[in-house]
């Protein structure tokens, strides 16, 4: 361990007087303040801090957009704070390739205008903040309603270049949009919350924004006749770009986003009213204020089941939360309005990942729920990657 | 020692289902590739259980463990390069779960691809990925290889549609990543073991995603004087904003190939056309096919057919699926290549594809999934006449090469296998390398499965271009990519 003064001296030697500085609130971790915070403006210093962290017994935590920090466990260390966002160049863009490459560091926002210039978008859910940056996202696994008709980060992201635990710089992947040379080390890096690597940069297939879209709305009597509307809609191939199921009072309220070409919009919002009106569904009345989320927590079940469960979350949580349910894909997302209502937002055989909740609250317990069968696999990856548990030690599954 | 490893293979599968002697093992030691490997024994579980007591024993004797599924691999994924034991996967045919109303399926590894979407269909559903040989290949090879198919251009590849695994560790242990439903907590071990070529784990059950089928699918067929004028088409077709499920091109010399065994009444003088299938609901793939009939005229097409009916379409992909077949009567060989370039490359990787083939006056037949920029340069020969194969691959690296230089990458969706993996030094630093290996410590795998694929040999050169001589492809007259 080395003392602060010099932490601070030692980082500054790496990465410039002017990219470092010391800990403060803003890039709290669950409470947590590290020593410093470092900025590096290139890749080789990024991974010079990481083996500096290394070689002292110094614990890192990579930031962007910081919009999903409140995602795992409360680190167990947290000495460096390392600040992507100066790495935030686009490396490569061709349209025609329908691939885009950038550095981690860059934000969804910059990247929406980088890509819509060209009637582009890389097919981040819409709703992730423009504020969050590529590298966050892809380390949360951040995903949405939209998940039904864009696919998830696993899905469109085609290369990474990162720096593992241990400072190697590597790169996974590629640039074009098939490739199935070696392991793809992508899918390891996404969704591991910092705990492997840190990633750098990244490439993805681009898609064409849609050429019209529009929002529609429903009101239901029962979770599951709303439920069914966008079911069955999606059985039609109608052309649904995301589906949410959301508790209004005593009622249910469906909300559609349909897009594509004007005529498949015409006739998606068409038949996807007459399926709402046969189920019984009606316009909507007044909208209910969303609550603020101090609280958050994300269920996984079949679509199948997601009526009932529903229901079911209702009944036990009362006024005092939002659910929002994405019936296509089996998921329900309950805002709370306190820690205390986390045990009655929890249903049996049903895996949880608490997404936001006060530190004091995740002490004691794990985030991520029992921890998967594959545990000895996971742990056996983090000593590879991440031998001296430099990177966010303590935030994963099982506190990896 | 092999007497005594049989033994007990026995004991745990059933003798009846443990192959040993010299001419049953004959069958396993190739697949679409022609490199050979004898294996000391051939097992055919039917269970997770068994499949997990045939790794412990091989474990136990010291030998390598290689899966096989249907063997149609073009890489020479499945081929047991050390020997050991083969665990084949054809008895694991059950399709154990159809939940329709969750869109899913829970399979054996040895589960026909094709197999899948008959029985999803009358649901309205199918499985998406379909590399050229789903009549016959396995899920489970295909879930090794993360196999494509001409529909990857809109649907992605085999991982994108497989939610959980059941997996045989190198150790034994049975153990379950992933699952039916989405958001599951932990490192995604789904999406590292699918593309491992057998090299981590033993696919044992499979989780499949499965599609609603599109109300209305179009096939058009657009053919071009030169070939460069068709493969300037693709880019401008996705340009447009049409992303097709699908794209294909055929180039001259297939085409004439292949028109005397299909009558695809493709024209005597044309220099290459393009099939592009576009899908979705009516009138949006009336508008997309229009988009695309408009862009091919653009980009100078002289003919363009268009089919609606499921007949018509599938007249206008006879010639397209019937290619491969029709090229193996031309040469005793042929090579399969399998480069990705990014799509505004492909005019000039082509030309250079061109270029270097009549250098070598190598005949060569280019038909392939263009929309991904996914080369299958089909190198014509007769290995009958010394130096030939030598030349063959000399000419295969120097494409190679072609789509490494332009920005791509060495394989697309056949896999590494051994056929490769000496190129993927061409793609990725020793670091990288490294690092992937370090996966293969973590599956506790060393070399106990299907050792001598993906990762570049230690072993001496001409070793190494011995086995490379004999990667070169026969596949049957039924067979496309």
């Amino acid at each position: 361990m080395v003392r602060q003064a010099s932490l601070r001296s030692d980082l500054e030697s790496i990465t410039g007087v002017e990219n470092t500085r010391s800990g403060s609130e803003d890039i709290a971790v669950d409470g947590l303040t590290p020593e410093a915070v470092a900025r590096p403006t290139t890749v080789e210093s990024a991974a010079e801090i990481i083996r500096y962290a290394n070689a002292h017994d110094l614990a890192i935590i990579p930031l962007g957009g910081r919009c999903h920090r409140s995602l795992g466990n409360v680190p167990s260390r947290y000495d460096i704070a390392l600040d992507t966002t100066a790495l935030s160049a686009i490396v490569e863009y061709e349209p025609e390739d329908l691939t885009i490459t950038c550095q981690a560091g860059i934000t969804l926002g910059a990247l929406r205008a980088a890509t819509g210039a060209a009637g582009q978008m890389v097919p981040f859910d819409p709703s992730i903040p423009d504020a969050a940056t590529v590298g966050g996202v892809l380390a949360a696994d951040v995903w949405g309603p939209a998940r039904m008709s864009l696919g998830a980060p696993r899905d469109f992201t085609i290369g990474l270049r990162v720096i593992t635990g241990d400072g190697v710089v590597t790169r996974a992947g590629g640039r074009v949009v098939k490739n199935v040379a070696g392991y793809d080390l992508c899918k390891l890096y996404i969704g591991s919350l910092g705990t492997l690597a840190v990633i750098t940069e990244a490439s993805f297939k681009v898609q064409p924004l849609p050429k019209e879209a529009r929002a529609s709305a429903f009101e239901f009597a029962s979770a599951s006749d709303a439920c069914r509307v966008p079911n069955e809609a999606l059985m039609h191939a109608l052309a649904m770009r995301s589906a949410a199921v959301t508790r209004t009072g005593e009622r249910w309220l469906l909300s559609i986003v349909i897009g594509g070409a004007p005529s498949a919009v015409e006739r998606s919002a068409r038949e996807i009213a007459a399926l709402a009106s046969d189920a019984g569904g009606e316009e909507p009345a007044e909208p209910v204020p969303a609550l603020e989320q101090l609280v958050a927590c994300r269920l996984s079940m079949l679509p199948s089941e997601l009526p009932a469960q529903l229901e079911t979350l209702a009944s036990k949580l009362g006024a005092y939360a939002s659910l929002v349910a994405y019936p296509t894909l089996g998921a329900i997302r309950a805002g709370l309005l306190d820690a205390g209502a986390l045990e009655r937002a929890s249903l049996p055989g049903v895996a949880r990942v608490i997404e936001a909740a006060p530190p004091e609250a995740k002490r004691g317990i794990d985030v991520f729920g029992e921890p998967p069968a594959s545990l000895p696999l996971m742990q056996a990856a983090k000593e590879q990657f991440d031998p001296k548990a430099v990177l966010s030690p303590g935030r994963f599954v099982d506190r990896l | 020692m092999a007497a005594s490893l049989v033994k007990d293979l026995q004991s745990a599968i059933g003798k009846k289902y443990v192959l040993h002697a010299p001419e049953d093992l004959l069958v396993y030691e190739y697949d679409a590739t022609i490199e050979r490997g004898l294996p000391e024994a051939v097992v055919l579980p039917q269970t997770t259980e068994e499949v997990a007591a045939a790794v412990r024993i091989a474990r136990r004797y010291g030998v390598p463990v290689t899966a096989r599924g249907s063997g149609t691999g073009l890489s020479g994924g499945a081929i047991p390069c050390e020997g050991g034991v083969v665990i084949v996967t054809a008895r694991m045919d059950r399709i154990i779960k159809l939940d329709a109303e969750n869109r899913l399926a829970v399979v054996q590894p040895g589960v026909i691809n094709l197999d899948i979407s008959k029985a999803a269909a009358p649901h309205g559903l199918y499985y998406a990925p379909d590399p050229s040989s789903q009549k016959a290949c396995s899920i489970g090879g295909n879930v090794a290889q993360n196999a494509g198919g001409p529909h990857t251009l809109r649907y992605g590849s085999t991982v994108n549609h497989i939610l959980g695994l059941e997996i045989v560790t190198p150790d034994g242990e049975i153990v379950t990543v992933g699952g039916e439903t989405i958001g599951l907590p932990g490192y995604d071990l789904t999406g590292l073991v699918v593309g491992s070529e057998g090299t981590l784990a033993i696919v044992t059950e499979i989780v499949v995603r499965l599609l609603p089928i599109a109300p209305a699918t179009i096939t058009l067929l657009a053919i071009f004087d030169e070939v460069l004028e068709a493969s300037e088409a693709v880019s401008a077709i996705i340009a447009a904003g049409v992303l097709p499920a699908a794209l294909e091109m055929i180039d001259d010399k297939t085409m004439r190939a292949v028109e005397p065994f299909v009558n695809a009444g493709y024209p005597p003088d044309a220099g290459a056309a393009l099939l592009i299938e576009v899908e979705g609901l009516d009138e949006e793939t009336r508008e997309q096919a229009d988009s695309v009939r408009a862009t091919c005229e653009v980009a100078g097409t002289r003919e363009i057919r268009i089919g609606m009916s499921p007949e018509d379409r599938e007249r206008l992909w006879a010639g397209r699926k019937g290619a491969l077949g029709a090229l193996g009567r031309l040469a005793p060989s042929y090579y399969i290549l399998d480069g990705v370039v990014p799509r505004t490359r492909l005019p000039a990787v082509l030309a250079g594809v061109y270029e270097a083939c009549e250098r070598y006056n190598m005949p060569v037949a280019n038909v392939f999934h263009a929309g991904d920029g996914n080369l299958h340069p089909n190198l014509m020969f007769d290995d009958r006449v010394p130096g030939a194969s030598e030349r063959v691959l000399e000419l295969g690296e120097e494409i190679m090469r072609l789509c490494v230089d332009a920005g791509g990458t060495i394989t697309g969706e056949h896999g590494v296998g051994f056929e490769k993996r000496n190129y993927m030094s061409w793609i990725f630093s020793d670091d990288d390398l490294e690092v992937m290996a370090r996966v293969k410590l973590a599956f506790g795998a060393a070399d106990s499965f299907n050792p001598g694929k993906m990762f570049p040999s230690s072993k001496g050169c001409g070793e190494v271009s011995s086995r490379m001589r004999s990667a070169i492809a026969k596949v049957g007259a039924d067979a496309y990519v």
